[in-house]
C-alpha cells in the first residue's frame, strides 16, 4: 500500500500531484498486439486476432478487468496461437515475458474442467520447439520470466497453447527485449533439424 | 450576556432623579435644553467602561428625534473633565436666561463612573456639591436628571435614607431641590450592568425604547415620565433577572406620581413609525445591523406606535410557544403597518431563550444556517484496484489530491447541527504504452474522478464569545465516480459508478466579529476528515477507495 502524504496543512490550497508520465518502462515489445486489442473476422465470419495466428481451436474476445479492455478467450480443449518474431540473436540477448491470464483451476472450475497454459518457443521457426514452459497463471496476475535465447538464431515463433476443457482467457502476453544483464540462466539450447 | 464592572461601588446605573415635585405638570413638551454626557474613562481603581458613549449617543438621538430638542439646545459630551462639564452647564444656564421663557426644562443625562462624593470623570472628580450648585443656578422650571452612573441604588427612597455613603444616596440628598426629578434604576446594594449584546446598559436601552413609543401605554402618541419609567422598570428587571450580577430594580420618586403627566417625547411626530394594530400581540424584538433597537411586549386590543429610524429590520416575534423570525422594512416619512415578510419559524430553544430572558441571547437569533466553502488536499492510496492496473502494465500518469467542498449546516441547537455537503474526491490518471519494435505502439489511458454527497451531524462547542468553535462531525451518503477509458484512436468509454461514502472529522471555526456584529458570522475554518468511499470497481470485484485523509480550509458564513 503506497500513500501519498497530504500536501497541505493550513494553506489555502494545496495541489497534490504525483509523478507524471511514469508508465511501465521495460524494454521494447517484440510482439505485435500483446494485449489482444486488434480483432478481425476470418473467412467464416468468426472473430479472430489480426496479428496472431490461430493454429488450433477457436478464440473470441471477452472483457477482462474493464469492459473496454478485451482479452482472448481460448475455446476448446486444445487451442494454440502464435506469432513469428523476426528478430535474431543479434537483436535479442534477453527476453522478458509477462503473461496475464485467467485459467480455470481446481478452485474455480465447478465442473471439474481445468485448463493449463504453456509458452512454447520455436527458434528459427523450424518446427522444433526449444522451450515448452507451463505457465501457472490465475486471476490475471502477472506471471513473469526472463529467458536467455540461444546464441545463434534467426527468428523465434512465440506460441501459447492451452490444453484442457477448462476456461482460459489471455489478457496480455508481452515479450520485451532486455539487456543481457537481466538474464542469468544458461542460453536455451538450439535444436538442430 | 451581561457584564458588570468589577468594582462594587462603580457600576453604571441609570438614575432619574426626582427630588421633589415640580409645581407644574405639563401635558406638552416644554422647550428643553439637553446635556448628554458619556464617560468611559475610569477613575482611580476603576476599569474603563465600554458603552457609556453609546448610551449617550442613543439618548441624544431619541431626544433630538422625538423630544424634540433642537440641535442648538442639545449638547453631547464624551469623556469631559469637570471643567468642561461645568462650562457646559454654565452655557445652558446662560442660554435659558437669554431665552427668557416662563417655563423650560433641563434634561441632564450622565452615563459613566461615580462615587459617593461625585462623578468620576476620568482621574478627576466633579463634587456633588459643585454639581448641585450649578444645577440650582439653571433657571429651568423643571429639571430631569438621568444618571446612568456606576453605583448601587438607594434611590428608591427620594429622601435617601439607605446605604449611606453610596453615590445614589448622597446624590439624592444633595440634589433634592425643588423642580428636580430623580429616579434610580437600581435599588440599594444592586449593581447596574453593561450588556455586551446590547452594547449598552440595559436601563438606558429600555428607557430609550420606551421613549420611542414602546412605553406609550395610553396610545396617545406621547410618552410621559411615568410611562417611560414604568416601561424601563419592567424591562430592566426582566432582562437582568437571569444575569450573573442579579436583578436591577429601577426606582422613581413616588411623590411625582399623580401630579400630571410630564411628556418627554412625542413618537407620533416622528417621520418614520412602526404601527402595531390591536390585533398584533406577543413579544417583538427588532434588530438592525445586528443590534437590538427595540423590544416590546404587545398585548391584543391596543395599538402601539414606535418611532424608529427608517431601514431594514430583523424581527423576532414570539407569541406563546410559537416564535418566528422575519424581515421588516420601515419606510421614511410615513407610518408603516407591522407586516413582516420572509418569516420562518424559530426553534424551540430560541423561543425559550426569548421568553425566559426577555432579551434573547443573540446567539440564538443567528447561526441557524451556515454555508461553508473549502479547498484542500486528500491522500491518495493504493489498493487491489490500482495493483490490478499495474498488473496490466499501466503506470500512474498523474494524480490530483486537490479537493473542494460545499457544505450547509442547520443548527438544531447551540451544540448540534445537521449537515448536508457535496465534495470532490480524488482524481487519477493511468496510462499504458505498448509498442512493437517497429514503432506501432498503442497508448491506453484510464482515469477517474470522484465526488460525494452526504448528510450528517456536527457537535460543536462555541468558545470565547463564539469566536472559536471546535467541532466534531460524522457524515454518510453517496459517492460517485466518473471514469474514462481511451485506447488509441478508439472512442472513449465512459462509466459512472456509485457507492457508499462515509466520513468523520474534527474542525475549528474562527468567527471573529472585528468589533462589529455584522461581521460576526463570517469566518474561517480548518478541518481534517477521514473519508471512506469505495466507489470505483472493476470487473474482477476489486474496489478503489476514493476517500482518504482530507484536510481543508475554507470560508464560513452563518445566516
Amino acid at each position: 500500500m503506497k500513500n501519498h502524504s497530504p500536501r497541505l496543512l493550513l494553506a489555502l490550497l494545496v495541489l497534490s500531484l504525483g509523478s507524471l508520465g511514469a508508465t511501465d518502462s521495460c524494454g521494447s515489445d517484440i510482439l505485435a498486439d500483446p494485449s489482444f486489442d486488434l480483432w478481425c473476422q476470418d473467412e467464416a465470419g468468426q472473430q479472430t486476432l489480426c496479428t496472431w495466428e490461430l493454429e488450433e481451436g477457436r478464440i473470441e474476445p471477452v472483457p477482462t478487468w474493464h469492459e473496454a479492455e478485451e482479452g482472448a478467450s481460448l475455446i476448446g480443449e486444445l487451442v494454440s496461437i502464435s506469432q513469428l518474431v523476426e528478430l535474431g540473436s543479434d537483436e535479442l540477448d534477453c527476453i522478458f515475458f509477462t503473461l496475464n491470464a485467467e485459467v480455470s483451476d481446481e478452485d474455480d472450475a465447478d465442473s471439474g474442467e481445468r485448463a493449463s497454459l504453456a509458452l512454447l518457443l520455436d527458434f528459427n521457426d523450424d518446427g522444433l520447439v526449444e522451450l515448452d514452459q507451463v505457465l501457472v497463471a490465475d486471476d490475471y496476475r502477472a506471471v513473469q520470466l526472463f529467458l536467455t535465447p540461444p546464441e545463434e538464431f534467426e527468428s523465434v515463433r512465440v506460441r501459447v497453447r492451452k490444453t484442457g476443457a477448462g476456461e482460459a482467457i489471455l489478457a496480455a502476453i508481452r515479450a520485451q527485449s532486455e539487456s543481457s544483464d537481466n538474464c542469468h540462466e544458461a542460453p536455451i539450447e538450439l535444436l538442430q533439424p | 450576556m451581561y457584564k458588570a464592572t468589577t468594582e462594587t461601588m462603580m457600576t453604571p446605573l441609570p438614575l432619574l432623579l426626582s427630588l421633589s415635585l415640580p409645581a407644574f405638570a405639563d401635558a406638552t413638551v416644554l422647550p428643553t435644553w439637553a446635556l448628554v454626557v458619556g464617560s468611559n474613562r475610569p477613575g482611580e481603581g476603576q476599569t474603563a467602561l465600554r458603552y457609556a458613549h453609546d448610551d449617550a449617543e442613543r439618548m441624544a438621538a431619541v431626544l433630538a428625534e422625538l423630544g424634540p430638542v433642537p440641535p442648538e439646545r442639545l449638547r453631547v459630551l464624551t469623556d469631559p473633565d469637570p471643567a468642561r462639564l461645568s462650562e457646559a452647564i454654565d452655557q445652558v444656564e446662560r442660554e435659558i436666561v437669554a431665552a427668557g421663557l416662563d417655563r423650560s426644562r433641563l434634561f441632564f443625562y450622565y452615563s459613566g463612573h461615580a462615587r459617593a462624593s461625585g462623578l468620576d470623570l476620568g482621574p478627576e472628580r466633579l463634587a456633588l456639591s459643585a454639581l448641585r450648585a450649578q444645577l440650582e443656578r439653571v433657571p429651568a422650571s423643571s429639571r430631569v436628571l438621568v444618571l446612568d452612573a456606576c453605583q448601587s441604588g438607594a434611590l428608591a427612597d427620594p429622601k435617601g435614607v439607605h446605604a449611606s455613603g453610596t453615590f445614589s444616596t448622597v446624590s439624592v440628598q444633595g440634589l433634592d431641590t425643588e423642580g428636580t426629578v430623580v429616579i434610580a434604576s437600581s435599588s440599594a446594594d444592586e449593581l447596574s450592568q453593561e450588556d455586551e449584546s446590547l452594547q449598552g446598559s440595559p436601563f438606558t436601552h429600555h428607557l430609550v425604547v420606551g421613549l420611542r413609543g414602546a412605553a406609550d401605554r395610553d396610545a396617545d402618541g406621547r410618552v410621559t415620565l411615568d410611562e417611560a419609567y414604568g416601561y424601563a422598570y419592567d424591562r430592566t428587571l426582566l432582562s437582568t433577572s437571569g444575569t450573573r450580577i442579579g436583578r436591577q430594580h429601577p426606582t422613581l420618586n413616588s411623590e411625582l406620581k399623580g401630579r400630571g403627566a410630564m411628556v418627554l417625547t412625542r413618537p407620533e411626530g416622528a417621520s418614520a413609525r412602526l404601527h402595531l394594530g390591536p390585533q398584533d400581540e406577543g413579544e417583538l424584538l427588532l434588530a438592525r445591523d445586528g443590534f437590538v433597537v427595540a423590544e416590546v411586549s404587545k398585548v391584543a386590543g391596543e395599538a402601539l406606535t414606535l418611532a424608529l429610524p427608517p431601514g431594514s429590520y430583523e424581527v423576532v416575534h414570539q407569541q406563546g410557544e410559537d416564535a418566528e423570525r422575519c424581515e421588516l422594512e420601515i419606510a421614511a416619512g410615513t407610518s408603516t403597518l407591522y407586516a413582516p415578510t420572509r418569516c420562518r419559524r424559530l426553534r424551540a430553544d430560541e423561543a425559550r431563550a426569548k421568553g425566559e430572558a426577555g432579551l434573547a441571547d443573540r446567539s440564538t437569533l443567528v447561526e441557524t444556517v451556515g454555508i461553508e466553502l473549502s479547498i484542500g488536499g486528500t491522500t491518495i492510496g493504493q489498493d487491489a484496484y490500482t495493483t490490478r492496473l499495474e498488473d496490466f502494465s499501466y503506470g500512474e500518469g498523474w494524480n490530483l489530491g486537490l479537493v473542494g467542498s460545499a457544505r450547509v449546516s442547520y443548527s438544531l441547537h447551540r451544540n448540534l447541527s445537521l449537515l448536508a455537503s457535496t465534495a470532490s474526491l480524488e482524481a487519477q490518471s493511468w496510462q499504458r504504452s505498448i509498442g512493437s519494435e517497429g514503432g506501432n505502439s498503442n497508448e491506453t489511458r484510464f482515469g477517474w474522478r470522484g465526488s460525494r454527497t452526504m448528510l450528517g451531524a456536527r457537535g460543536q462547542l462555541p468558545l470565547a464569545d463564539d469566536w472559536l468553535v471546535p467541532y466534531a462531525q460524522v457524515e454518510a451518503g453517496l459517492g460517485t465516480s466518473f471514469s474514462e477509458y481511451q485506447s488509441g484512436e478508439d472512442p472513449a468509454v465512459e462509466q459512472r459508478q456509485w457507492g457508499p461514502a462515509i466520513g468523520g472529522g474534527l474542525g475549528l471555526q474562527l468567527m471573529p466579529s472585528f468589533g462589529q456584529r455584522r461581521w460576526r458570522h463570517l469566518g474561517l475554518f480548518v478541518q481534517v476528515e477521514l473519508v471512506h468511499a469505495p466507489v470505483l470497481k472493476n470487473l474482477l470485484d476489486e474496489t478503489h477507495d476514493l476517500g482518504g485523509r482530507v484536510t481543508t480550509v475554507g470560508l464560513r458564513a452563518a445566516l
